[in-house]
Parts: C-alpha cells; sequence; structure tokens
C-alpha cells in the first residue's frame, strides 16, 4: 500500500514540478542509501515531498494542501469522490463514509476516521489519524472538490479539525458530473 | 388483515393511501396496473427508461425467459399470483433487460417494483441516469463507486507489473551479459551451456564445439598503452569475435583477455580449424603498433562434444582450458581440438592448418 502513496507523491511531483526535478530528487535519495542509482521515488515519497517544499520554500502543510488539491482534480479521483454526495454539502456530510468506501477497495490503505458536526453555519471535520499530515491533504482535497461542484466556501484548519463555512452551494456551475462514466469521456450533453 | 399479535380490539389496519406521486418517490420503478391492466402509475424513473409507459404497456414491455412470446399482462399477472421473478424487454432498447417481481392488491391492482440488474450501467448511460434517480436504499452508488474504483486499482495493477517485468528483463540481461563487450560473462555462458546439454530436447543434445581463447601478449597493451587502448582492444576483438561466428553461435568474455566460443552443430576437424585460424587471423590483425616488436595473437583450446555427451558445463569448460593450455606449451598462436567423446588416450589435432 505504501508503494501506490509513494507513486501518487511521485505523479504529483512529476506532474506539478517535472520529470528534472524528480531525477534530481532521486539522485539526492540514491546518495543518501549508498549510491545506487535510481529513478523513482519508491519508499520515500513522503520524504522527497518534504525535500521539495524546502527547496519551494513552501511550508510541510502548504505541499501537503497541493497534493490534496491535485488529488481532487484527477478525473478517476474526483469522479470516485463525487459518488459521495450530489452538491457540496452533501459530500460533506458524506465524507464520513469515505474511510468505508476506500476500505472497499483498497483494505490496507490508511485512511483516518472522519467525523462530520454540523455547527450553526459552519460544518466541522474531525480528523482522527495518526499521522498529522491528513489534516492539509484533506483540506486540499475538500478546497478541490468545493470548486469542483462550483461551491463558494472558507475552508481551514481549525487544531486538528477542519472547518468549512459554505456561503454558497452553487456560485459557481462546477464541473459536468455524469453517472456513466462512458458518457462522461464523450463529454456528452444530452 | 389481522396477524397473530394483534390485540382483539385493534383496528384492523386501513389500506395504505398513497397518492401516485408519493408512490414514484418511495418507488421511482414502480408500476402500478388495474385489473384489466391498464396504467394507474409509474415510477418517475420507469418513464424516463420507458417514455410513454403511461399510455400502456402493450408493445413497450415485452416479457422475456420463460414467458417469451406470451401476451405481457397475462405473464405479469402470473407472476403475482405465482410470486415468481419477471424479466422484461424494452421493445425500443433490446440491451436493456428490467428484472422485479410483482403482488396484487386486495382491490385487484397489480404493483411491480423493476430492476436493473446486469443491465445497470447500459441504462444509466443510455438515459443518463441521476443519483436523484435512484432511491436511497438502493446500492447503485456503491456499485458504480466499486466499479470505477476497481477499475482504476486495476489498471494500476497492471502498470505495475508491466513495470516489474521490463526491469526483471533489464536486470537479467545485464546479469548475463560483460558490462565491457556485450557478450555473455561466465554466468550467461553456464546457463547457455547448460541449456545446450539439457536432455529432453525434441531431438536431444545437439553436437558442438566448445573454443576457449586467450589472447597472447595482452599484457604489453595494458603495461605500454594504458588501460584504456586494452579495453578498447577487447571491445575490438569481441566485436571481430562476433562477425567471424554465425548467428545462432555464442560468444562470452570470462574475464581479463579470456573468452569463450561455442559453435552449434560444429564438430568436424577441417570446419573447426578453418573457424580457429579465421579467429586468430583476425586477432593478429588488431594488433597495436605500440607493443612491436611484439604481436598480439591468440591461442586457442578446442572441444568437440558429440549428442551424447555426458559432461556437465564445468567439465567442458575445465577440458576447453587443459587443450588451451596445450596450445600455450605448444609456442602460442595455435589451437588444440580434442574429442570428448573419444574418452581418453585419444589423440588430439593441434597446429596452425
Amino acid at each position: 500500500m505504501k508503494r501506490l502513496v509513494d507513486r501518487t507523491i511521485e505523479e504529483f511531483l512529476r506532474m506539478t514540478y517535472g520529470d528534472d526535478l524528480v531525477q534530481v530528487l532521486a539522485d539526492e535519495l540514491a546518495l543518501q542509501e549508498g549510491g545506487l542509482p535510481r529513478d523513482d521515488l519508491q519508499g520515500c515519497g513522503k520524504q522527497a515531498l518534504i525535500l521539495v517544499a524546502a527547496q519551494m520554500a513552501k511550508s510541510r502543510a502548504e505541499m501537503f494542501e497541493d497534493i490534496g488539491a491535485w488529488l481532487a482534480r484527477l478525473e478517476p479521483i474526483r469522479r470516485l469522490l463525487r459518488f459521495s454526495g450530489n452538491d457540496f454539502r452533501d459530500f460533506l456530510l458524506g465524507l464520513e463514509e469515505l474511510p468505508g468506501r476506500a476500505h472497499l477497495v483498497l483494505p490496507q490503505l490508511a485512511v483516518p476516521d472522519l467525523t462530520i458536526t454540523r455547527l450553526s453555519g459552519a460544518i466541522q471535520i474531525t480528523v482522527r489519524a495518526e499521522d498529522p499530515d491528513w489534516q492539509p491533504v484533506l483540506i486540499g482535497l475538500v478546497r478541490g472538490m468545493a470548486d469542483d461542484y462550483g461551491a463558494l466556501c472558507l475552508i481551514d484548519a481549525d487544531g486538528p479539525d477542519i472547518r468549512v463555512e459554505i456561503w454558497d452551494d452553487r456560485f459557481a456551475e462546477g464541473r459536468n458530473f455524469r453517472l456513466s462514466s462512458e458518457i462522461a469521456a464523450q463529454g456528452g450533453r444530452a | 388483515m389481522m396477524t397473530a399479535h394483534s390485540r382483539k380490539d385493534a383496528a384492523p389496519a386501513a389500506a395504505l393511501p398513497l397518492s401516485p406521486d408519493a408512490l414514484s418517490r418511495i418507488l421511482p420503478m414502480h408500476l402500478r396496473l388495474d385489473a384489466v391492466g391498464r396504467v394507474l402509475s409509474a415510477g418517475q424513473t420507469l418513464l424516463k427508461i420507458v417514455p410513454g409507459l403511461s399510455d400502456g404497456v402493450q408493445g413497450r414491455l415485452i416479457p422475456l425467459r420463460a414467458h417469451e412470446g406470451r401476451d405481457v399482462i397475462e405473464t405479469v399477472r402470473q407472476a403475482s399470483s405465482e410470486g415468481r421473478r419477471l424479466f422484461l424487454g424494452l421493445s425500443h432498447r433490446p440491451d436493456i433487460v428490467l428484472r422485479g417481481h410483482a403482488v396484487k392488491a386486495e382491490d385487484g391492482t397489480i404493483l411491480l417494483n423493476l430492476g436493473f440488474g446486469p443491465s445497470l450501467r447500459r441504462a444509466i448511460a443510455a438515459c443518463d441516469l441521476t443519483d436523484a434517480d435512484f432511491p436511497p436504499t438502493d446500492l447503485v452508488m456503491e456499485f458504480l463507486f466499486l466499479h470505477e474504483a476497481n477499475r482504476g486499482v486495476l489498471s494500476e495493477l497492471s502498470r505495475f507489473s508491466a513495470h516489474l517485468e521490463t526491469a526483471r528483463r533489464m536486470a537479467l540481461s545485464q546479469a548475463h551479459s560483460d558490462a565491457l563487450t556485450g557478450l555473455l560473462n561466465r554466468r550467461g555462458l553456464t546457463l547457455a551451456l547448460a541449456a545446450l546439454l539439457r536432455p529432453g530436447q525434441a531431438e536431444g543434445p545437439r553436437p558442438f564445439a566448445l573454443v576457449q581463447l586467450d589472447l597472447d601478449h595482452f599484457k604489453p597493451v595494458n603495461d605500454r598503452l594504458g588501460h584504456q587502448a586494452g579495453d578498447a582492444l577487447l571491445i575490438e576483438i569481441a566485436t571481430a569475435l562476433r562477425q567471424t561466428i554465425r548467428q545462432a553461435d555464442m560468444a562470452a568474455r570470462l574475464g581479463g583477455d579470456e573468452f569463450v566460443v561455442i559453435l552449434r552443430d560444429m564438430t568436424c576437424r577441417e570446419q573447426l580449424a578453418r573457424m580457429a585460424s579465421r579467429i586468430m587471423e583476425a586477432v593478429e590483425a588488431r594488433s597495436p603498433e605500440g607493443i612491436a616488436p611484439l604481436k598480439l595473437g591468440a591461442s586457442l583450446g578446442i572441444v568437440t562434444c558429440q549428442g551424447a555427451c555426458r559432461l556437465g558445463a564445468e567439465a567442458i569448460l575445465a577440458a576447453a582450458d587443459r587443450a588451451l593450455y596445450r596450445s600455450k606449451n605448444a609456442g602460442r598462436g595455435c589451437a588444440t581440438i580434442e574429442d570428448l567423446d573419444a574418452g581418453v588416450g585419444s589423440n588430439p589435432w593441434q597446429g596452425p592448418p
């Protein structure tokens, strides 16, 4: 399962910063490991991500937010997430089911437990994860999905939790979503 | 109707007063028929799939499976009284089959509830169904989620295994070849030889000759012209060897200036002697001027092995090595050919032809 996570990070870095940067990171990691050349980031994706954050003068949290937002822009992932709800509010309330759904497909994936609480004027996502980096990843993911649904909202860390204030459910048109992936792939409108 | 649990004084449960609209919301795939088969109400999703269904089921829904060719109303009525599953095709979309069941109400009307079964994805694509077309009790969203997630995981897995396979092939070829010359290395040669000797091939093990070759006066090349020149010369010799032997033959470098060639289906002494002199000439032709008056040459030890040869790879290589040393002791620049099948005491052939 770690392999999948490392590959996701590598793919994010390749698509965001280019193959050259990934090769520089791979060389750096190879040196640390004793010189055996490598052309991927297997086994040390997170370490590579933190290295890039330092190079780009970004905070660690910003870097993990970027990867969350990037995930939400990937068509297959975005589609899977859209199955959770027919509007953004519905999607947020359905996030509690996300770990269960993820486990249906990848039983070993360590997805944090999520609890959703409705507050007055906001929705609070409580993240129970051993790894604190999950919080910024989820913030990025939820921001990306807000764009996808066309919702206008304020999403921010609130201690270890995430606070979402929805100002307008249908601020923008949002991206097209059809249940049938065939229709979606053609971009067709009935 | 009273149940066993109801108390004597309890009023009988009233018939369920549901409007067609409420019925459509709770059962979006339902169809309610009166006693003669006229449509009383149809669910909103069913109407999306079968437009015009409110005007009648005849000619729109077709009985399938056991009831193919029968009257649709009669089939529905029969299924409701026997409690059997119904399979209904759509006349305008033969690729979609609805399945469901029907119950008869006390007032003689029939209520059908239908679903998609395996035609679910086709129906969603054909009618552009959305989340709102399915009741929350339906597992359709979970099904679609699983379907797409599985497809993603599978394609990721197959990408990974293709990647592994390429890496494995590359590692294997690197493990079996000599980095400097690209010829086989000792491990590659041992495997190739073992494959040649393996019994169980259709026509049995084939005859072959194994040539062990050692360069004469190679050390001065390294000493006087430098190791880079020595390496360049080894690469040249390897290229020359490859050009001298045939496509089906194999060449290996065991290290230093020691080479081995396997010549398949060649055990005739005259042919081998000609091959040996071609190899020696090719090596001599590449003698660098910088080592004059010395001249680069090659000493060869050749062993031939008929199909029935019972020796292992190591023993054959050792025999070739002994033959090579006879050539060295005989003054270098010559070849010794020994027939491994002839047994001990046979007369080896020696000499430049």
